[in-house]
C-alpha cells in the first residue's frame, strides 16, 4: 500500500453491536422531515407546535415587544437595550422590526465579542486559560464551526490567522484523560469519563473501548516548551475491568476505527535521536515539525465524515439551542446518547441536517433560532399547570452570565442619548470585566449565593460603578426631571428596558417623595431596587 | 440493564434530594413552602451538628504531634508523654492535649499517596480526586448542604485563610455558588458584611422592601429554582449582616479571650466557636507555615504548642457549653512529613504514613486508630485513605456517606462507592 496516498484505511465493520445503538439517532423520522428549504424558524415552530398539539398543551402568550427586545439583545449582544433603543422599538410600527433588530444586533461589534465569549465558555468549561484571541478572530471572520473545530484540533499556528488556536489542547495536554473527555464533551456532546474505569454503567453506548479509543488519537501529542508536537508512533494500552490488558483501537464514538500507517515502535537508536531533537527544539524555542501521519487529523476526518458527523452537528445545535431557549433539546448537554433521546427528535434531526447542509454556518443558525415564534413566548404562564422545561411552551428564565451582568449593570446606570450611543455602549462593555468577575458562571440548576446579594447591598464597587453621579449618569439625569412620575418612568425604562406600569409609577413616585430630603440618594435607592430585582437578574 | 436504569431515574430519594437541591419553589417564601421545608427538614435534620476544621497548611509533622517515635533514628529531639488514656503517648509538645485526651481519637494510619501541595490539598478537602469533567464539592460545601438550612440567617460555610500560603483549593464544585465558602482572606471580618455609611439603616431597609416588592411581582406565573435562590439570597442579607457581631471577637468576654490567647490563630478559632454556637455548620480555620523543609524542629517547637493550647481550650470551651457532643473538631493537613531528616534539619512531604485527629461529636474519645512501624516509614495496621476518613467524618456527623447527589441524571455518592467509615473511630 502506498503510504503517501493512502495513509490509513477505514474499518467500518468493527463493533457492529455498538453501531446498532447509534442508528436510532439518525434514522427515526427521516421520511416525514420537513423539506430542507424550510427556514429554520419555521421548522422550529412547526415541530414544537406539533408537540404541544399532541400533549394538548396551551403555550404562553407572546412576550411583549420590549421584553422580546431585551431578550434578543442579551442573547445576541450580551447586554440590555438602552432606554432610547427600547422606547423607539416599542413605538416602531414596522412589521419587520424584529428581523431588523436581529440584523442590527448581529452586525454589532458586541455580538462578535459575546459570541466568542460564549463559545469560549463552553469550550474551556472551567479549565484555566482562555481562547479569546483565536475565537474573536474566527468569529469576526465568520469561520464555520467545522473549520474552527479543525483548527482547534490540528492546533497548527504556523498560519498566523490561527494564532491561539492551540490553547484548547495546550491547557489540557498534561492530562490526556481530561483532554479526551473535554474534546468529547465540547464537540460531540458526550461525556465518556465514566468509561475510563469501567464500561459505562448506565449507557450501553459507552465501553472502555470508546474512552481509550478516543484517547488514542491524542496519546501521541505532547508539549515541547511552548509548542505542541505529535509523535509518529504510540498506542494506548489499558486494563479492562474484565480480562487482560489490551491495546486500544483508534476508535471514534460511533465505533468506527482507523489504523495509522507505519505503526512500528521506534528502535532504541531512534528514541535517543528523538530525545536529542526534543532538547534541540526546546533550546531553540522552535515549533517541532508536523508528523506525516497525524492521528488528530484522522480523528477529524472520521468525526466529520458523512454518516458520522451526526454527533458533531447535533452537539453544537444543542449548545446553541440551550443558550437561547434555556434548556437543551437533550439534557444534560453532555449526555447525547441513545438512552437519553432529544425531547424533539425530528426537530433535532432537521436542525442538524440543516446545519451540516449549510456548511456549519454559525450566524445562520443563530439568526434562525432567535427568529422563531417559540423563542418569542412570554416567560410568564397564566394557565393552570406550568409546562415542563422540555415542552418549550413558555420562555425559560436564564440567569445572566457574568459578562451580561457586568455590561448590563453598568449600562443601566448610564443615560445615553443621540448618535454617539453605539460607541459609548462599546466603551462601557469593554470596561466591564472587573464588575463581571464578581458574579458566578451559571450552571445547570444554578443557585445564587448570598455573597452576590451582599455585594449588591454593601460594596463600594457596586455603588461607584452602577450608581455614579455626573455627566451621562442616570442618577443625575433622573434627579434633573421635574416630577417623580417622570423620574419613575426613566428609571424603569433604563434598568428594565420597558415602560413602568401605573402601579409601579405610583410606588416609585411615593418612595421618591417620602425620601425626598436628598433627591440623589432617593434616586439611587430606587435604581438599586430595580437592579437588584429578579427581572434584571434574569433574561426572561 | 433495566435494573440499572431504574436506579438512575426511578429512585424516590432522587425527588427529595433534587427538591432540596433546588431550594423552594419561587413562590415559596411564604407559608406553603415553609410547610414543604418542614417536611424536608425531617430528612435534613442532623440536630444542629457542626464541624470545625483546624487546617494545618503545608503539612504538619506526625512525629512532632500525634505519632512520636522518640529514640528511633527518625524520631528527632522531642520526647513523648503519657496522655490521659493509659498506654497512649503523644509528643511532649502537646501537654494540654495529652491531659484532655478523653474526647479525641488520633488516626495514625493515613496513606493518601499524594505529596504535592496543590492536588493533595484538594484531595484532603474533597476526599477524592476530581474527575476529568466533574469537580467535586469539598467537605465544607457538603456539610453546608447537609447541615445548613436553606433560609439560614447565618453563613453555612466560613473559611479563614489569612496567610498567603496554599489557598484556592476549596470550592463547592458541582454544588454551585450557594454552598461555596464565605472566604475570609484579608481580615477576620467578611467582605461586604457591614452596611456602608452612605445609606441610613431606615433607607437600607426601605430599598430592600422595594426590591422585594418587584421580586414578588416578577414571581407571579414563574417557577424556577434559580429564581428562588435569588430571592433567598436577598432574604438572608439582614441575617448575615447581623452575624457580623459573631466575627467581632471583642464581643466575647475578656476572660474567654484570655483563655484562648492573643494569637491570630487563637482568635479565629474563638470566632469559629462563636459561629458554630450560632448555627454555622462548617468553619475552617487555616493555619499556615507548617511546610518545614528546613528547621523542622524549631518550626514545630513554635507551632505545635500554639495548636496544643488552642485546641485544648476549644475542646474544653465546647464541653463547658454543652456543645462538644454536637461539634466535631478535626485537625488535618494535606499530608505529613518524612521520617528522614534532611540536611537542613527539615522534614519533606510524606503522604504514606501520617496522622490526623478527630474530637467530639460522634467520636470514640481517648483512643488511637492505626499504627505505623518503628521508624514511621509505613503503616502496619489499619491503613486508610482520604475516602474512608471522609466517610468516617460524615458518619460521625450523622450523614450517610453513601447518600447520592445527582449531577444531571448521574448519581454521585458523597464518598466513592463502597467506602466504609472506620467503625473503631466512631462512638
Amino acid at each position: 500500500m502506498n503510504t503517501k496516498t493512502i495513509q490509513y484505511t477505514l474499518k467500518t465493520s468493527m463493533i457492529v453491536l455498538m453501531g446498532m445503538f447509534f442508528l436510532p439517532l439518525a434514522s427515526k423520522g427521516e421520511e416525514k422531515m420537513l423539506p430542507p428549504e424550510t427556514s429554520i424558524e419555521k421548522a422550529i415552530d412547526y415541530y414544537i407546535e406539533a408537540s404541544w398539539k399532541e400533549k394538548k398543551l396551551k403555550p404562553a402568550v407572546a412576550a411583549e415587544d420590549t421584553v422580546w427586545l431585551r431578550r434578543v439583545s442579551l442573547d445576541l449582544a450580551g447586554r440590555i437595550p438602552t432606554a432610547s433603543e427600547a422606547k423607539s422599538f416599542a413605538e416602531d410600527k414596522d412589521p419587520a422590526k424584529k428581523q431588523k433588530a436581529i440584523e442590527r444586533l448581529i452586525a454589532s461589534p458586541l455580538h462578535l465579542r459575546h459570541q466568542a465569549q460564549e463559545i469560549e465558555t463552553f469550550l474551556m468549561n472551567g479549565t484555566k486559560g482562555g481562547m479569546s484571541e483565536y475565537l474573536t478572530k474566527a468569529i469576526a471572520e465568520n469561520r464555520s464551526w467545522d473549520r474552527i473545530f479543525k483548527e482547534i484540533i490540528l492546533a497548527d499556528e504556523s498560519d498566523a490567522s490561527n494564532k491561539g488556536s492551540s490553547d484548547f489542547l495546550k491547557t489540557r495536554v498534561k492530562d490526556l484523560d481530561k483532554l479526551t473527555n473535554d474534546v468529547s464533551v465540547a464537540f460531540f456532546g458526550v461525556n465518556v469519563s465514566c468509561a475510563q474505569c469501567h464500561d459505562h454503567p448506565l449507557v450501553a453506548d459507552w465501553k472502555q473501548d470508546h474512552f481509550y479509543g478516543m484517547k488514542s488519537f491524542f496519546s501521541r501529542t505532547y508539549e515541547v516548551g511552548n509548542f505542541l508536537a505529535e509523535k509518529e508512533y504510540g498506542v494506548v494500552k489499558f486494563l479492562p475491568n474484565k480480562g487482560k490488558e489490551k491495546q486500544a483501537d483508534f476508535m471514534f464514538l460511533t465505533g468506527k476505527t482507523v489504523k495509522p500507517a507505519g505503526m512500528t515502535e521506534p528502535t532504541k537508536e531512534e528514541l535517543k535521536k528523538e530525545k536529542e531533537m526534543v532538547e534541540e527544539w526546546k533550546k531553540n524555542k522552535t515549533q517541532p515539525p508536523k508528523p506525516k501521519n497525524s492521528t488528530r487529523a484522522m480523528l477529524l476526518e472520521l468525526a466529520l465524515s458523512k454518516g458520522d458527523q451526526d454527533f458533531f452537528a447535533k452537539a453544537f445545535v444543542n449548545q446553541i439551542w440551550n443558550r437561547f431557549y434555556g434548556y437543551g433539546l437533550v439534557m444534560p448537554l453532555d449526555q447525547m446518547h441513545s438512552e437519553n433521546p432529544p425531547s424533539h427528535p425530528e426537530l433535532m434531526n432537521w436542525l442538524a441536517r440543516d446545519f451540516a447542509n449549510n456548511g456549519f454556518n454559525i450566524p445562520r443558525l443563530v439568526k434562525g433560532m432567535v427568529s422563531s415564534k417559540v423563542y418569542g413566548l412570554s416567560s410568564r404562564y397564566e394557565g393552570e399547570s406550568t409546562p415542563l422545561a422540555k415542552d418549550f411552551a413558555m420562555a425559560r428564565l436564564k440567569p445572566l452570565t457574568p459578562m451580561q451582568m457586568g455590561v448590563s449593570l453598568r449600562l443601566a446606570g448610564q443615560f445615553l442619548t443621540g448618535n454617539e450611543q453605539e460607541k459609548k455602549v462599546d466603551e462601557i462593555s469593554r470596561g466591564s470585566k472587573g464588575l463581571a468577575d464578581q458574579f458566578a458562571q451559571p450552571t445547570e440548576d444554578f443557585q445564587i449565593g448570598v455573597t452576590e446579594a451582599l455585594f449588591f447591598s454593601n460594596s463600594n464597587r457596586f455603588q461607584t460603578e452602577c450608581l455614579g453621579e455626573g455627566k451621562d449618569k442616570l442618577v443625575t439625569a433622573m434627579t434633573a426631571l421635574a416630577t417623580p412620575e417622570e423620574q419613575a418612568d426613566l428609571a424603569v425604562w433604563s434598568v428594565l428596558s420597558r415602560s413602568a406600569t401605573s402601579d409601579e409609577k405610583a410606588v416609585i413616585a411615593g418612595y421618591l417623595k417620602k425620601h425626598g430630603a436628598n433627591a440623589q440618594d432617593a434616586s439611587k435607592q430606587v435604581l438599586w431596587s430595580l437592579m437588584a430585582s429578579p427581572e434584571f437578574r434574569f433574561n426572561h | 440493564m433495566n435494573k440499572i436504569r431504574k436506579n438512575y431515574c426511578g429512585s424516590s430519594e432522587h425527588d427529595v434530594s433534587r427538591r432540596q437541591f433546588l431550594g423552594t419553589a419561587a413562590s415559596g417564601i411564604a407559608g406553603a413552602s415553609l410547610l414543604a421545608q418542614n417536611a424536608l427538614s425531617a430528612e435534613l435534620k442532623k440536630q444542629g451538628k457542626s464541624m470545625i476544621l483546624l487546617w494545618l497548611a503545608g503539612g504538619a509533622s506526625q512525629f512532632e504531634t500525634f505519632d512520636p517515635k522518640p529514640g528511633a533514628i527518625t524520631g528527632g529531639p522531642f520526647q513523648s508523654i503519657q496522655t490521659s488514656t493509659p498506654g497512649v503517648r503523644i509528643s511532649e509538645l502537646m501537654p494540654k492535649m495529652a491531659a484532655r485526651f478523653k474526647d479525641t481519637c488520633v488516626i495514625r494510619s493515613l496513606n493518601t499517596k499524594n505529596g504535592d501541595h496543590g492536588s493533595a490539598s484538594q484531595l484532603m478537602m474533597r476526599g477524592r480526586k476530581d474527575e476529568a469533567s466533574l469537580k467535586y464539592p469539598d467537605m465544607g460545601a457538603v456539610l453546608a448542604r447537609e447541615l445548613g438550612k436553606p433560609e439560614s440567617q447565618v453563613p453555612d460555610y466560613v473559611s479563614f485563610y489569612l496567610q498567603s500560603e496554599g489557598r484556592n483549593f476549596s470550592g463547592s464544585g458541582f454544588l454551585g455558588a450557594r454552598f461555596g465558602p464565605m472566604e475570609l482572606s484579608k481580615s477576620v471580618m467578611p467582605e461586604n458584611i457591614n452596611k456602608p455609611d452612605h445609606i441610613s439603616e431606615i433607607d437600607f431597609q426601605d430599598r430592600m422592601a422595594l426590591r422585594n416588592l418587584w421580586s414578588k411581582n416578577f414571581e407571579k406565573g414563574r417557577v424556577s429554582g434559580t429564581l428562588a435562590s435569588h430571592q433567598q439570597a436577598f432574604l438572608r442579607v439582614n441575617g448575615i449582616m447581623d452575624s457580623q457581631k459573631l466575627f467581632d471577637v471583642t464581643n466575647e468576654p475578656q476572660k474567654i479571650r484570655n483563655q484562648y490567647g492573643p494569637t491570630q490563630f487563637a482568635e479565629q478559632v474563638l470566632i469559629a466557636r462563636r459561629l458554630v454556637e450560632s448555627g454555622v455548620p462548617f468553619v475552617r480555620v487555616g493555619r499556615a507555615w507548617w511546610d518545614s523543609h528546613g528547621q523542622n524542629f524549631e518550626t514545630h517547637q513554635e507551632l505545635v504548642p500554639e495548636l496544643d493550647h488552642v485546641m485544648a481550650t476549644l475542646l474544653t470551651d465546647l464541653e463547658d457549653r454543652g456543645m462538644l457532643k454536637n461539634t466535631l473538631v478535626v485537625t488535618l493537613s494535606e499530608f505529613g512529613r518524612t521520617p528522614g531528616i534532611n540536611s537542613s534539619l527539615g522534614r519533606d512531604h510524606f503522604a504514606n504514613a501520617w496522622s490526623c485527629s478527630l474530637s467530639g461529636c460522634g467520636i470514640k474519645g481517648g483512643s488511637v486508630y492505626g499504627k505505623t512501624d518503628e521508624k514511621g516509614d509505613k503503616v502496619v495496621e489499619g491503613e486508610i485513605g482520604a475516602a474512608r476518613l471522609f466517610a468516617t467524618i460524615y458518619k460521625a456527623l450523622g450523614i450517610n456517606p453513601q447518600k447520592n447527589y445527582y449531577v444531571g441524571s448521574r448519581p454521585v455518592p458523597l464518598t466513592d462507592p463502597g467506602t466504609e467509615p472506620v467503625k473503631e473511630v466512631l462512638a
